[in-house]
């Protein structure tokens, strides 16, 4: 059974469906042990298949491979320390607890999916299937107008982008005549490349996937649906679909493409160095903490992309290569970022809205070991030695050096500099600040475990780093 | 394919227009006239003998009457609103067959204009193009009665148009084809036992109360519901577009009384062998005759159901019963072909 | 065969041709005297009050969506009850799971409401 991890959230999803729609409102808390375990299920089914020969399912539109055990592992991961994060936050507002799953569940599944499909056209429908539930997660707070600003933003430029996106994928479908991603790699290695149709698809595949990744200057809606999302959906919204939109540009760009590398790599490192650059400066100005993580968020797409600008087709298990750094990075992104969000969810739930950097005042006294796991993950997003953010962008560098762009790898440090002063005006602000406040914080063991596992995995994916590159390196063994 | 291919289709394409239009101002009087008989009126008749010609001086007057079309008005939509109604619900008549093959000898006619394997699926289709002229008519006179009228009418047919489709699953199966003579032919056996009205009495329900309210007809006539719309889509047309679009309501009863009659009555077949010396359209003819004596008699007496009643009877009955229907057609199918029993 | 289908687009064209000589023979002996009293929406003789195209209910919107989806499923059904005998007992499983995951879909839109009107 090639797609069992797939099955087994299928059926969860569902399942809370029902279960929403038939339990009374207060042992709807329940579901989040229902959730926790159908994606503890999943992720064993999906590790158990590690290392197996590749497969393929529904004919030919979906593969099972070691780079879908990876992503299925990051998916599932960020789905387990989502539903970890969510009780509270969720409790304190009233937002309903099934639909929440239920919908976090449909998305991971489009995402799974999504890193799974070896076909354009299952491509495309898992992509919706994934941003579908992640426009209704975004406005799942419906009596606050920010989450219907949020929802309805980021419902209509991600409608746009798909529209975008589709078109490109019938480009590529007219220029080779085939919609499986393997076949079209045969058919694009066959033929010449300086074909002008060719950039056109380029250049609309690129848009349509920047929308979901969000580069810019594709990213306009990325500040206004973080902020008004509903925090948890936020956190998953800047980990889980942009992991998978990353996935989808690999199995695009990659997988099917991977021929007419010359001609997209420079386009991918311009749009690297814009993303990263104007996000960080974006970044400094804002006093919203969720808006600074929305800006932090735009600007690591654009040091992962770095991977894909850096990528070798066919030197896939290379030390330095573009593609193993740039998943071993969204590794590491994974859980420093939602790390971060966590704790923005956690001095929220006590609270009106806990946005402003105002409301982090004192917290090293008010909180310690929350402050000390925020400052954690502050230091990793910089990229400050020894933790994970720090080996992440390490191997980025390195791969972009290795390529032969090192004006590209000078942006990255340059830009990871700028990064340093707002992360740690965080920092300065939880320690080096008084407050006469005296707001309790709100106590939830399923968000202290969450932010422990986020934690120690900064730590010692940082500390340990070589098992988790390589596992990078072992799923990137099919290209 | 002979050169004279097209005129020959011309030909039936005109006969069967001119007998659909002429067949709907027959129905405008038979509905009257039974109508009034079943509330003790005498129904029309004062235009010609006993009425007859009643509905020819209507159709006169509309033609002669003065077209207003209201100011702030979408005037486009407004005139086109009634064609777009109309032209589907008589496209859809070219799949029908109206009787088994006639035989001049040699020559062969088939009494169907198009004779395509998806005929069913064409009938769908097109009538459910239908509501494109309800809505344009509704919005574009910028009346409220006919904007509340449309909005009724477009959702009332879109939902019945989903038990509708979900109906004819059950016969699809059996027959095994989407080809309305087939779909005929595979009731065949002699007697009325195998006709699909008694294998999928269900399914027959559904379909002959999504066809009352796909054309609007009493009680599910919200769409114009006199006491509260006035008329409602049609509430600012007068002169010949109210012509279509009365032509087109009848039409599309017609049209449904004969899918109905195809579906479950065994279109063309006579009801016991004995009887196959009557031919074949005038069983249709009678079918379809006693179905619309049916309609008009269930609108005579049933009240007109509320608005909440017609959707909740749509969506929280028939379409249970109806995806229920085909799954018991098909694990009966399966049971019956792993104890090797015909069906 | 495509032959079958001159007859639809033939009666496409009478159909226009029909409809388009009834507007043309009323055009030609109606009268028309238009003023702007008898050109007003017709609101029961009263003078009109607003717009018509107002905001309507939201339920409308989705009904539309029930209705999609619904439809949409119907159409996937044709041509495996046309097919059904040679699917056998596989097709009927296949159907099962696929109407299985929509009747879910539907159990929760009964359950919060969304089939009714009132």
């Amino acid at each position: 059974m090639a797609v069992l991890p797939e099955v087994v959230v299928t059926v969860l999803a569902m399942l809370l469906l029902l279960l929403d729609a038939v339990l009374p409102e207060h042992r709807k808390s329940g579901l989040t042990w229902l959730a926790l375990l159908g994606f503890v299920v999943a992720g064993a089914f999906n590790l158990y298949q590690w290392g197996s020969p590749a497969q393929s399912a529904y004919g030919g539109m979906v593969g099972a491979d070691n780079f879908t055990v990876f992503f299925n592992t990051l998916f599932l991961a960020t789905a387990i320390l989502v539903v970890l994060m969510a009780p509270a936050y969720l409790r304190e507002r009233a937002l309903p607890f099934g639909e929440f799953y239920s919908l976090l569940s449909f998305a991971v599944l489009g995402m799974m999916f999504t890193a799974a499909s070896t076909d354009l056209i299952s491509l495309f429908v898992s992509i919706e299937l994934m941003v579908i539930a992640v426009y209704i997660l975004a406005g799942l707070a419906r009596r606050e107008k920010r989450s219907n600003e949020a929802s309805l933003k980021y419902f209509l430029l991600g409608a746009f982008a798909s529209a975008i996106l589709v078109y490109g994928m019938s480009w590529l479908y007219g220029i080779t005549g085939q919609t499986n991603l393997a076949k079209i790699a045969g058919v694009l290695k066959a033929t010449s490349l300086d074909n002008p149709l060719l950039l056109m698809t380029i250049a609309l595949l690129a848009v349509g996937v920047g929308f979901k990744v969000a580069l810019v200057p594709f990213h306009a809606w990325t500040p206004d649906a973080y902020e008004g999302a509903p925090t948890p959906a936020t956190a998953f919204m800047s980990v889980g679909p942009k992991a998978a939109a990353f996935a989808a540009l690999l199995r695009i760009f990659i997988s099917a493409m991977g021929p007419a590398q010359p001609d997209y790599s420079l386009l991918f490192a311009i749009l690297a160095v814009l993303t990263m650059t104007l996000a960080n400066v974006v970044a400094i100005q804002q006093n919203n903490i969720k808006r600074m993580l929305a800006y932090s968020s735009i600007a690591h797409s654009g040091y992962i992309l770095v991977g894909l600008a850096a990528a070798q087709p066919g030197a896939g298990s290379d030390q330095v290569a573009g593609i193993p750094a740039l998943m071993f990075y969204l590794f590491v992104y994974t859980f420093m970022t939602l790390g971060a969000f966590a704790i923005v969810a956690y001095v929220q739930a006590g609270q009106v809205t806990g946005e402003s950097f105002d409301d982090y005042r004192a917290l090293g006294r008010r909180a310690p070991m929350t402050a000390i796991a925020m400052t954690l993950f502050m230091l990793s997003l910089t990229g400050v030695p020894p933790l994970a953010g720090f080996f992440g962008k390490a191997y980025l560098i390195l791969a972009a050096v290795h390529s032969g762009m090192a004006w590209l790898a000078v942006a990255m440090a340059v830009n990871s500099a700028i990064s340093a002063y707002y992360y740690l005006r965080v920092v300065v602000v939880m320690y080096m600040s008084d407050t006469t406040e005296r707001v309790p914080l709100y106590r939830s063991p399923f968000i202290h475990s969450m932010l422990a596992v986020a934690s120690l995995a900064t730590f010692f994916v940082g500390v340990f780093a070589d098992p988790f590159l390589r596992f990078a390196q072992g799923a990137t063994l099919g290209f | 394919m002979e050169w004279y291919y097209p005129f020959i289709v011309l030909a039936k394409v005109v006969i069967v227009l001119i007998g659909v239009s002429l067949a709907a101002y027959i129905n405008v009087y038979f509905f009257r006239k039974e109508l009034g008989r079943m509330q003790s009126r005498m129904g029309p008749n004062r235009v010609g003998p006993e009425g007859l010609l009643q509905s020819l001086a209507d159709a006169v007057k509309m033609l002669i009457k003065e077209d207003t079309i209201p100011a702030d008005s979408d005037r486009l939509l407004f005139k086109i609103g009634p064609a777009l109604l109309i032209i589907p619900i008589f496209v859809a008549f070219a799949v029908v067959p109206f009787s088994n093959d006639w035989s001049f000898g040699q020559t062969v006619l088939h009494p169907v204009i198009s004779n395509t394997n998806v005929g069913l699926l064409i009938v769908l289709a097109l009538t459910s193009m239908g509501v494109y002229g309800v809505v344009m008519g509704g919005w574009a006179s910028n009346n409220k009665y006919g904007m509340m009228g449309s909005l009724r009418a477009s959702a009332q047919m879109i939902s019945y148009e989903v038990t509708l489709g979900l109906s004819v699953i059950g016969v699809v199966m059996l027959a095994h084809s989407l080809n309305l003579g087939d779909i005929v032919e595979g009731q065949a056996s002699g007697t009325f036992a195998t006709w699909y009205i008694v294998r999928q009495f269900p399914a027959f329900i559904i379909f002959f109360a999504g066809i009352m309210a796909e054309s609007a007809r009493p009680p599910f006539d919200l769409p114009e519901a006199e006491s509260e719309l006035v008329a409602g889509y049609h509430v600012e047309y007068s002169g010949a577009r109210f012509f279509i679009y009365q032509t087109a309501e009848w039409s599309a009863m017609l049209l449904w009384v004969c899918v109905a009659v195809i579906l479950f009555f065994g279109g063309w077949l006579p009801p016991f062998g004995a009887l196959s010396f009557i031919p074949g359209w005038l069983w249709f003819i009678a079918k379809c005759y006693a179905l619309i004596f049916t309609i008009i008699w269930v609108g005579a007496t049933w009240p007109r159901i509320r608005y909440d009643e017609l959707m909740t009877l749509n969506w929280k009955v028939f379409l249970p019963i109806g995806i229920a229907n085909f799954f018991i057609v098909a694990a009966w199918k399966t049971i019956a072909a792993s104890l090797g029993v015909g069906v | 065969m495509p032959t079958n289908y001159i007859g639809i687009g033939l009666f496409i064209l009478v159909g226009m041709g029909f409809t388009g000589a009834t507007f043309a023979a009323a055009a030609l002996i109606r009268p028309s005297n238009p003023n702007p009293i008898k050109l007003e929406p017709y609101e029961c003789g009263v003078p009109g009050v607003g717009d018509a195209r107002d905001r309507f209910h939201i339920r409308y919107y989705v009904l539309a969506m029930l209705y999609l989806v619904f439809d949409l499923e119907v159409v996937f059904l044709y041509p495996w009850a046309v097919q059904y005998d040679k699917l056998g007992l596989f097709g009927l499983m296949e159907m099962l799971v696929f109407v299985a995951i929509l009747l879910i879909g539907y159990f929760y839109a009964w359950k919060k409401g969304a089939l009714d009107w009132v």
